[in-house]
């Protein structure tokens, strides 16, 4: 006690105080007191420990293990920042619930996650959570991605690389301060070399050699029994022992730097709007045709679906789509109302039998085709389906994609009135065809092309409107080669009544 | 002399025990620390998150109170809407916020014709968009149907937005969102449903 307060006399109290007191009085230096074994034990201790556990944080990377150095606290109260989390790789059929795990961050491409596996997705996916987070993380993660679990935690020894990360240089220095305290420390019970002018290693006792020719002990190093040495054996023992420490701290540290991956254990919050859903209506009303002139059936090709063709007219004469038929779809845009593909074969039969055809009528409907082999569009026939054995008031395509509308006149026979130009072109076309009492009109795109005062009336037999395909007489003009239009068809309608040019023309106008 | 020799001896005895005795009790006590630390780390307990032990956080609220941005039927082409949600980051951590789509759904394909415009600015709120003003420089989050924010942005990794909060204090940011179902919309969408969740998250950056 009593050589323990004169150590602290010094008047030069400033710094190491411990050093310099060992180095000023001569008396002590001669013989390590009790309490420098202690101090320089406790010095010892803390710095092999702190060697140590560089040495636990390091070394399992020589096992493929992966040190990782915990730069975030989204684990705590677990796991802190600057911890060092060694994570042992495992198959994935071992990883479980409960299990801190390294990851490769999903939300941050070359960053790693060390975060709980709390559940598994569904989908095999693992679901972590950091511990100090209100929710899981957001994004699962594949077993795959998994490097390891974490199974050695070794606390407090990433604190440098945390600082040097974060710039935190005061913290740094006064680390390194601190280190070179303990390491002058761990040498307070050496005694002084015997050569006059061998000093401690300036290094490590900083200020000690210019006193030591005067400490220089009396005591010969014979008269130490245990330790038959001599004093430059010694020296370099202790040089080499210094080298040593210093080269695992600095490799220890090279390992905590280079090896270790900084594991980025992630903060996150969501802030959640709940899912919002739109429907759209089931019939677009931009879509329903316009319908005037009180037709006696109006087909709009609009459903997109189904086998039936609604009837618009509001007559409820609902077309039902017989053979090769399939929907186009379109939109409100511009010129893309959906309509129908006829293929071969392919047709819209009509539910209602009329016992006599009109005498007045007009037959219209849009068409886009580029066949060369014609075919039927709109006729009255015999039968519903298949082909009729009579067909009159027929309006159809030649091979050469004229448009022709024939009739059946009572005494002058067949009389077929064909427009002068082709429209299969690939493009829309408006064609329509009436039949008045007076004449038969043929009219395309909102204008008449051709028009017969001969034939003013067909027969008035019984049957069914058809669009799309029917018998044909070969006998007609530009009778087709194929009787089945191939073509896309939309707006078709019948009308008991001769639509005038002008109606015929403001159809065309309002579009398909 | 002879006293003096003897008792240098016995403290140089002690010395060394107290030298070699370093090891030995170093290798046990970082031995013993890294048992318990990873015992207490990695025994697989429950831990009751909410306590607030950490240094700084992130936090992100928005005001919505729980309530869907649009829940809207009959949509016809053409129509229109537009909500403005405000963000919250009370986070005492730098972090970057990203917006992402969660749990789509679509029937009939609708929602490859349901175009969405998000806008980042100030001002507004969900219960009223009035005075939202975009942002002078970078306002646009998304322009895009909504079939592809629920294809593109999935996950905080893919996520939309450019907003980094500092931490340093609470900020708040506004977005505006605003759909349109597009005029070509076909017929084939009839009926057509499309669903999604929008999601910010904050990340410690």
């Amino acid at each position: 006690m009593d050589r323990h307060r004169r150590t602290e006399q010094p008047p030069s109290g400033a710094g190491a105080v411990a050093v310099q007191g060992v180095s000023r009085q001569p008396g002590l230096s001669r013989a390590a007191g009790p309490w420098r074994i202690i101090l320089a034990t406790v010095a010892r201790v803390i710095l092999l420990t702190a060697v140590c556990l560089l040495g636990w944080s390091a070394a399992p990377a020589a096992l493929g293990w992966a040190p990782t150095t915990v730069m975030t606290g989204s684990m705590e109260p677990r796991i802190h920042p600057g911890d060092v989390v060694v994570a042992r790789p495992v198959p994935s059929t071992e990883l479980a619930v409960g299990q801190v795990l390294l990851v490769d961050d999903p939300d941050h491409p070359g960053r790693l996650r060390l975060h709980r596996f709390v559940a598994a997705a569904p989908d095999g996916s693992i679901i972590l959570r950091g511990d100090a987070n209100r929710t899981d993380d957001s994004t699962h993660v594949q077993p795959s991605a998994v490097h390891g679990v974490g199974f050695i935690r070794v606390p407090l020894v990433g604190m440098p690389v945390l600082w040097l990360a974060e710039r935190r240089m005061v913290a740094l220095g006064l680390l390194t301060g601190a280190v070179m305290l303990l390491l002058a420390a761990a040498r307070l019970d050496r005694r002084p070399p015997q050569a006059s002018n061998a000093a401690y290693t300036p290094a490590q006792t900083p200020g000690s050699g210019q006193e030591d020719p005067g400490v220089t002990p009396p005591v010969p190093a014979t008269d130490n029994a245990p330790e038959p040495i001599s004093s430059t054996a010694g020296r370099r023992r202790v040089l080499v022992g210094a080298g040593a420490a210093l080269a695992v701290v600095v490799v220890s540290a090279a390992g905590l730097v280079g090896v270790h991956a900084a594991a980025g254990a992630t903060f996150s919050s969501p802030a959640k709007n709940p899912t919002s859903s739109l429907s759209a209506s089931t019939a677009f009303s931009c879509l329903a045709p316009t319908v005037s002139d009180s037709p006696y059936l109006f087909y709009g090709f609009n459903e997109g679906s189904g086998s039936t063709a609604p009837d618009a007219s509001g007559n409820g004469r609902t077309g039902t789509l017989v053979g090769g038929t399939s929907w186009l779809t379109g939109s409100c845009a511009g010129d893309d109302s959906p309509a129908l593909t006829l293929s071969t074969n392919g047709y819209v039969s009509t539910p209602t039998r009329v016992s006599a055809a009109p005498t007045t009528m007009s037959m219209e409907l849009w068409i886009r085709t580029s066949t060369t082999s014609g075919g039927v569009l709109m006729d009255f026939g015999s039968s519903q389906t298949g082909s009729s054995s009579a067909t009159d008031r027929v309006l159809y395509l030649t091979d050469a994609g004229k448009v022709a509308f024939g009739v059946y006149a009572s005494v002058i026979g067949a009389e077929v009135a064909t427009s002068p130009k082709a429209y299969n072109d690939g493009q829309w076309h408006q064609v329509v065809a009436t039949l008045s009492g007076t004449s038969m009109s043929l009219y395309v795109d909102g204008a008449r092309v051709t028009q017969k005062t001969t034939a003013t009336s067909g027969r008035a037999n019984a049957g069914y409107w058809r669009v799309g395909q029917d018998a044909i007489a070969s006998s007609w003009t530009g009778a087709p080669s194929s009787t089945s239009f191939e073509g896309t068809v939309d707006d078709a309608a019948v009308y008991t009544t001769a639509l005038s040019s002008t109606r015929v023309s403001a159809h065309y106008t309002a579009g398909r | 002399m002879s006293l003096r020799t003897a008792r240098t001896s016995r403290t140089g005895r002690t010395t060394r025990i107290a030298t070699w005795g370093a090891i030995p009790a170093a290798l046990a006590l970082s031995g013993a620390l890294i048992a318990h630390s990873s015992y207490a780390a990695f025994s697989a307990t429950t831990v009751n998150p909410t306590n607030n032990w950490t240094t700084g956080t992130v936090a992100l609220s928005d005001d919505d109170s729980n309530t869907a941005a649009f829940t809207v039927s009959n949509l016809a082409p053409g129509a229109t809407g537009t909500k403005v949600i405000a963000v919250t980051s009370n986070g005492s951590l730098a972090s970057a916020v990203k917006l992402y789509g969660t749990n789509p759904a679509t029937t009939n394909g609708l929602s490859s014709y349901v175009n969405l415009v998000i806008t980042q600015g100030t001002g507004g709120s969900f219960a009223s968009g009035t005075g939202f003003t975009p942002l002078a420089t970078g306002s646009n989050v998304y322009t895009g149907t909504l079939a592809n924010l629920a294809t593109s942005a999935t996950s905080y990794a893919t996520g939309l937005g450019t907003w980094t909060p500092t931490g340093s204090a609470a900020e708040t940011r506004t977005f505006q969102i605003k759909y349109t179902v597009d005029s070509a919309t076909p017929n084939a969408a009839q009926g057509g449903t499309a669903a999604i969740g929008l999601t910010w998250e904050a990340q410690n950056s």
